[in-house]
């Protein structure tokens, strides 16, 4: 019986697969990608290279079908000083290959009414619109939610369009589970958005990957001084059998249990030069609860056995368009709920409680573009993500300790799966955030008749951090409070944070290879950054941090 | 009728006519593929030249404008999109893409009808244009010729 059924399944297979080959009428769109991502910092030098190719195969005009395929490493060195020389460490454990499935999807689309000049019945010309009325993608899918503020990420599930005129309603479901797949994706961390201590972990490096043998694979190791979890190559004695089993097991939820992302947008588009859009989203951890403290009779200290698990909410309102003129402007207003997981530890034992998310951001954005040669334009932009004090963030991860306040309640700082760009220097997550953003771009050579250089492109920003939460913490480790000589000042500079410089400049010398030179330097607040001399911690740090990039892309 | 309204808009817009161009279109909108002779004959149109009768006349004549030709074709061969691409990235005077300006081949040149929007994106440089698409194309390059203010 059992056979029966699967034989069926397959012949509905072959037969898919069967009309699918003879409609297809066309031949398929072949190209590649070399890219090149090379960067220095304080202490690190980073390099990524890959090549992509990519094929898109129209299989009749209402289906199509797209794929890309990455291959490449990821390396990095950190510097090491001492007193007398400065040096890269070369460590094979920091190489990574990328095999990578980055987009396979099949597309399903009403038949589109041509973009066409024609004449109506009197003769006169007119314009009739371009629009898919249905679209369906279905597969490994890149979405951009919310105008990308935020979301913008691939996974696997379906996105669907529905188009009438101005209006366009739009649906989507999609999970990352497969990115924690060592074939779907090695080292892309754009895919695996941050919330908690597991969001990290699912992630394991290629150097401790071990599926094979069940006792030697994924253990939590109780030596560490981290939460920890994963995969390692040793066989620990202090564990019993059933321990080692149980947290071995713990490999399995790593891979699969990813988030899922859902959500619909309304939107009203190109009415008057303006655009308008409401949208909800949602983000569910699929981690099991039963793994959120991976070692649970390991009480001593939290952090050690701690993951969390965070599932949120989103309501998001975008407006955009034309002011007058070539004035443009931009703005977003997020409202974000759900939960996030607390621990706390009685003394006996270790409670997860999880906490109501009570948060929102904004982001506003005036642009203007001049019409010259040269193709000026200048953008002042603000961006705020809403913080709260009782919130830590541990490599990126938004953790809350109940010790800290055992009464609180409510979660009030904002994060998002993508965070917005806010600089190239530290690329911060919008959480107890407030950024002034202003930025300009010219073509200096935009009036040279030489197509070659006209495309030379220089971008300068500067960027003024704050947070909202003067106890909260941000991006950077800062002190709460701005003390000098053991005394407490009270000045609104400890809401100050520091000052970003970015220039840019972009070449695209042909419409096939690409160019950029990225410079960043910030500035952080010396009176509350941290002082690295243990000696004298008052003393003002304003050590900056630095980032230079060199980014080179090739289609072929 | 949308055939119909494609030509006469067509000949309308494009200061190009000459007495046979119309019959011409008229049998080329007619055909499943156009031929790679239909492609010098309507190119031998946009460079205002008088079109003969003998296909290897046309060729010699276009060959005085247009350098580079597809490695093979012949006047029976069904034109690609490749083939179209390298003439009309020819006539446009295209040089932005470094593949095509090194290779001068159908793939790039295609590649670069795409970026000025002429070719819908992913289109393959293998695949055939039917008479009616080789019209609209036709239309497109001739556009984008004038606000260049190209010929």
């Amino acid at each position: 019986m059992q056979v029966k059924k699967i034989f069926n399944n397959y012949i509905l297979v072959l037969i898919f697969i069967l009309i699918t080959v003879f409609n297809i009428n066309s031949q398929p769109f072949l190209g590649g990608i070399f890219y090149t991502y090379n960067y220095f910092e304080n202490d690190k030098f980073n390099t990524v290279d890959t090549l992509s190719f990519f094929l898109s195969q129209k299989i009749n005009d209402k289906v199509y079908f797209y794929s890309r395929f990455t291959g490449g490493f990821k390396f990095y060195t950190d510097i090491l000083r001492t007193e007398d020389m400065e040096a890269y460490s070369i460590d094979l454990e920091n190489f990574y290959f990328i095999p990578s499935i980055d987009l396979l999807f099949f597309e399903f689309r009403s038949k589109k009414i041509d973009r066409a000049l024609i004449l109506d019945e009197n003769d006169n010309i007119k314009k009739i619109v371009n629009y898919d009325l249905f679209l369906l993608k279905i597969g490994r899918i890149y979405v951009n939610h919310s105008s990308g503020f935020l979301l913008r990420m691939r996974g696997d599930g379906l996105d669907t369009f529905f188009t009438i005129q101005n209006f366009k309603l739009r649906l989507f479901g999609f999970t990352n589970s497969f990115e924690y797949l060592p074939f779907f994706n090695f080292e892309d961390p754009s895919s695996v958005p941050v919330f908690t201590r597991w969001d990290k972990k699912r992630y394991p490096p290629l150097s401790n990957r071990l599926l094979d043998n069940d006792h030697d694979g994924f253990i939590s190791d109780i030596k560490t001084p981290d939460y920890n979890f994963f995969f390692k190559n040793k066989l620990y004695t202090d564990y019993s059998i059933e321990e080692k089993e149980r947290l071995n097991n713990l490999r399995y939820a790593s891979v699969l249990a990813g988030r899922i992302f859902t959500g619909f947008s309304i939107d009203l588009f190109q009415f008057y030069f303006q655009n308008f859009s409401l949208g909800f989203l949602a983000n569910i951890d699929l981690i099991p609860n039963e793994f959120v403290l991976v070692y649970p009779s390991h009480i001593s200290n939290v952090p050690f056995t701690f993951g969390g698990k965070y599932n949120s909410f989103y309501i998001s309102f975008n407006a955009n368009g034309r002011i007058a003129g070539n004035f443009y402007y931009n703005f977003e207003a997020v409202y974000q709920t759900g939960t996030n997981a607390s621990c706390f530890n009685t003394g006996s034992e270790l409670i997860v409680d999880d906490k109501i998310i009570q948060s929102f951001s904004l982001n506003a954005k005036l642009s203007y573009f001049f019409n010259h040669a040269t193709t000026p334009s200048i953008h002042i932009e603000f961006a705020y993500g809403h913080g709260d004090e009782n919130v830590d963030f541990i490599d990126d991860a938004v953790v809350i300790w109940e010790q800290k306040n055992p009464k609180y309640k409510f979660d009030h700082n904002f994060r998002s799966p993508t965070s917005p760009k806010l600089g190239y220097a530290l690329e911060p997550k919008l959480s107890n955030l407030a950024v002034i953003i202003l930025t300009n771009s010219v073509k200096p050579f935009g009036f040279v008749k030489n197509e070659v250089f006209s495309r030379f492109l220089i971008e300068t920003a500067l960027l003024i951090f704050m947070r909202p939460i003067i106890k909260g913490d941000s991006f950077l480790p800062e002190k709460p409070i701005y003390q000098k000589d053991g005394e407490e000042k009270n000045s609104p500079i400890k809401a100050y944070l520091g000052t970003e410089i970015d220039i840019i400049l972009k070449w695209q010398v042909f419409s096939d290879l690409n160019i950029e030179l990225k410079n960043a330097v910030f500035i952080p607040n010396g009176k509350i950054h941290y002082s690295s001399d243990a000696n004298y911690p008052d003393l003002d740090n304003y050590t900056p941090y630095w980032r230079i990039g060199l980014i080179m892309s090739m289609s072929f | 009728m949308k055939k119909t309204t494609l030509i006469i808009l067509l000949i309308f817009i494009t200061d190009i006519i000459f007495a046979n161009q119309g019959e011409f279109l008229n049998s080329l909108s007619d055909k499943k593929y156009a031929t790679f002779e239909d492609c010098i004959i309507s190119f031998c149109y946009l460079y205002e030249m008088e079109v003969k009768k003998e296909y290897k006349d046309n060729i010699e004549l276009l060959k005085q404008k247009i350098k580079y030709f597809p490695k093979k074709y012949n006047s029976k061969k069904l034109l690609t999109v490749g083939d179209f691409s390298l003439f009309a990235a020819q006539y446009l005077d295209l040089k932005s893409g470094m593949f095509y300006l090194a290779g001068k081949n159908g793939r790039y040149a295609s590649r670069e009808l795409m970026i000025i929007k002429i070719i819908p994106l992913y289109t393959s440089e293998h695949e055939k244009i039917s008479g009616l698409n080789l019209i609209r194309l036709l239309q497109k390059v001739d556009d984008y010729a004038s606000k260049k203010n190209i010929q």
